[in-house]
């Protein structure tokens, strides 16, 4: 009786460990292996021209770009995906579902599905496209286009972060707040944003992350001009094309140490979001 | 301060929660909205404390037509059914909301405040839990909390939904007196929400008897036990049997019963099910010959009737409702 369930339990071990093996086997293939290739291409040639690569003006240009697409994208869609999410815990009203359903569009649209939208829109020869050439407003191909681009592929992080949240905890303590007289402002910083902190710092972490590395939108109205509308992503491809391994592994290194920060950020917020 | 409520109604989509609800809640008194759940009483607590806006209707403090003041301005302590504490702030801090949102020229300084706090904890024998977190707290504890927070402000006015239903039976018997306790120390209007109808009868003063969104019947405790308006707050308010005598149905409760060994002409045979003493009575359950529903007898524990007496046996028994 005593081998037998041994034996079992043996085997239950054996089957798992077998997963877990096969789990760290694509880990190691399909992460780790690329993220060593990535690192060893860059430095392939000494430090030298690793940091010639990413000191470079162009590549200077490139960060710039794409934190400044981060820094405008990232608040606007914390306004948004509290408000939105606010809305749709809070209130009951009509096309709620309808609401929810639209935030989540970028996700099943494809990015660059996304990008032609801007250009069909705000392009030469788009639906405002003579409006804006009159009032020599550039929107595509410059700045503009290229935050709009991040703001649609990022729009549902936060908001889908925080509606199940906000849901679960529901209205009551929003109400004690008002029967004790706080306002409205007070009751949304004394009460609704200490109990939705660590959510929305989730929501955000992943924001920036999908801002930081968003090719394939911004692929479409930035125009890849050097120096000017292209992004560190954006950067790493042309330099790739132009068989200048060495300066694009190491641009991809920032962007590879940032998205690094972002996730260590993104394990910490979870951490204290399960408490 | 005095409540009135006049004719208000309110309805969700197409669910009728209230039907012309009228009441007048005197100053000072201690009333409860008894009703199951879905009668609305619930619905009609969180109008008078301005949480929901009726359809049609006025709320009435002291004379003052409030019903169109926003809750923040209406000054009533509100104790949620699950209490409702701010989760990321300590128990003190939580006591002291109310204070600290006050304008700054109403604000007490910071150590008025902390004056405050600490005679309401020490109020609800708290104070040694001030740097808790809620979740730390046992149920009984998290209510006490809760009220505490509540007369912070010093509301004239106290309105509690279902406060006991989440305890267990012995903290909420505490709970209970203590409540009527404090009601009768500060001097308040308090009206709260219960489906229990001995709940109701232990701590109020008035018991408004709610079904479907109306008021069934508003008085004393003995009033609506020992005179019920009609059978809805008849059996509402207590257990009770029902009889097939000839052609008539009587209906008396377990304690209106005579019981008997001997046999007499204007006495029923029932066979005994069950005996279940419960302290100071003994329930007993007998089987009528003829009729579906058992019979439960209450009596006192050494009831004469009572000695010796097992399951399967013939008592005969009589009606004596009044």
């Amino acid at each position: 009786m005593s081998t037998l369930v041994l034996s079992a339990t043996r085997q239950r071990n054996l089957g798992a460990l077998t997963l877990i093996g096969c789990a760290w086997l694509v880990f190691v293939v399909f992460l780790v292996l690329p993220l060593y290739v990535v690192l060893s291409e860059a430095i392939q040639q000494g430090y030298a021209s690793f940091f010639t690569a990413v000191l470079e003006p162009d590549a200077i240009a490139a960060l710039k770009l794409t934190l400044i697409a981060v820094g405008i994208s990232v608040p606007l869609n914390v306004v948004f995906g509290v408000s939105a999410a606010w809305c749709v815990s809070k209130y009951e009203f009509r096309g709620k579902s309808l609401l929810v359903t639209l935030i989540d569009l970028p996700f099943s649209v494809s990015p660059i599905i996304a990008g032609l939208i801007y250009i069909l829109l705000f392009g030469a020869q788009g639906f405002f496209g003579e409006w804006l050439a009159e009032h020599d407003i550039q929107i595509i191909f410059a700045i503009p286009g290229i935050v709009l681009a991040t703001l649609f592929v990022t729009v549902p992080f936060v908001a889908r972060e925080l509606i199940p949240l906000m849901q679960q905890q529901g209205t009551q303590e929003e109400e004690a707040a008002r029967l004790l007289g706080a306002s409205g402002w007070q009751m949304f910083w004394h009460v609704t944003l200490p109990n939705i902190r660590w959510g929305l710092t989730y929501g955000v972490v992943l924001c920036t992350a999908r801002a930081l590395g968003e090719f394939g939108a911004v692929s479409v109205v930035s125009g890849h001009i050097r120096g000017f509308t292209n992004t560190l992503p954006l950067h790493v491809e042309i330099l790739y094309n132009e068989y200048n391994h060495v300066a694009a592994f190491s641009v991809a290194t920032v962007l590879l140490v940032m998205a690094l920060l972002m996730l260590i950020l993104k394990q910490w917020a979870q951490e204290r979001l399960e408490k | 301060m005095s409540i009135e409520v006049q004719h208000v109604n309110k309805a969700f989509g197409d669910f009728k929660a209230l039907n012309e609800i009228n009441l007048a809640i005197e100053s000072g008194e201690l009333v409860a909205l008894l009703g199951p759940s879905g009668c609305g009483k619930t619905t009609l607590l969180r109008i008078i404390a301005g949480l929901e806006k009726p359809d049609s209707g006025h709320i009435i403090f002291n004379g003052d037509d409030v019903s169109k003041r926003d809750v923040r301005k209406r000054n009533v302590g509100f104790v949620f059914q699950h209490y409702a504490l701010f989760r990321h702030m300590t128990v003190f801090d939580n006591v002291a909301f109310g204070l600290r949102m006050k304008p700054r020229r109403q604000r007490p300084s910071e150590t008025g405040i902390r004056a405050k706090v600490m005679e309401l904890l020490q109020m609800v024998q708290l104070d040694w839990l001030a740097d808790r977190y809620p979740e730390q707290l046992s149920g009984g504890q998290r209510q006490r909390i809760a009220l505490a927070r509540a007369l912070a402000v010093q509301p004239e006015i106290l309105l509690l939904d279902e406060p006991f239903g989440a305890l267990d039976a012995k903290v909420r018997k505490e709970l209970r007196r203590w409540l009527a306790n404090l009601h009768e120390e500060i001097n308040l209007t308090s009206v709260f929400v219960t489906h229990d109808q001995e709940e109701a009868m232990e701590v109020a003063d008035r018991i408004v008897v709610m079904n479907k969104g109306v008021i069934e019947q508003i008085g004393t405790p003995a009033e609506v036990y020992e005179n019920p308006a009609n059978e809805f707050v008849y059996h509402f308010l207590g257990d009770s049997n029902q009889l097939q005598l000839n052609d008539q149905q009587i209906q008396f409760r377990p304690h209106e019963v005579e019981l008997s060994r001997q046999a007499a002409p204007e006495l029923q045979a029932g066979i005994v099910r069950d005996i279940r003493p419960l302290g100071a009575i003994t329930r007993v359950t007998l089987k009528v010959a003829g009729q579906e529903q058992p019979i439960e007898a209450e009596v006192v524990r050494d009831n004469i009737n009572l000695i010796g007496l097992q399951r399967g046996q013939t008592l005969f028994f009589r009606p004596n409702a009044s």
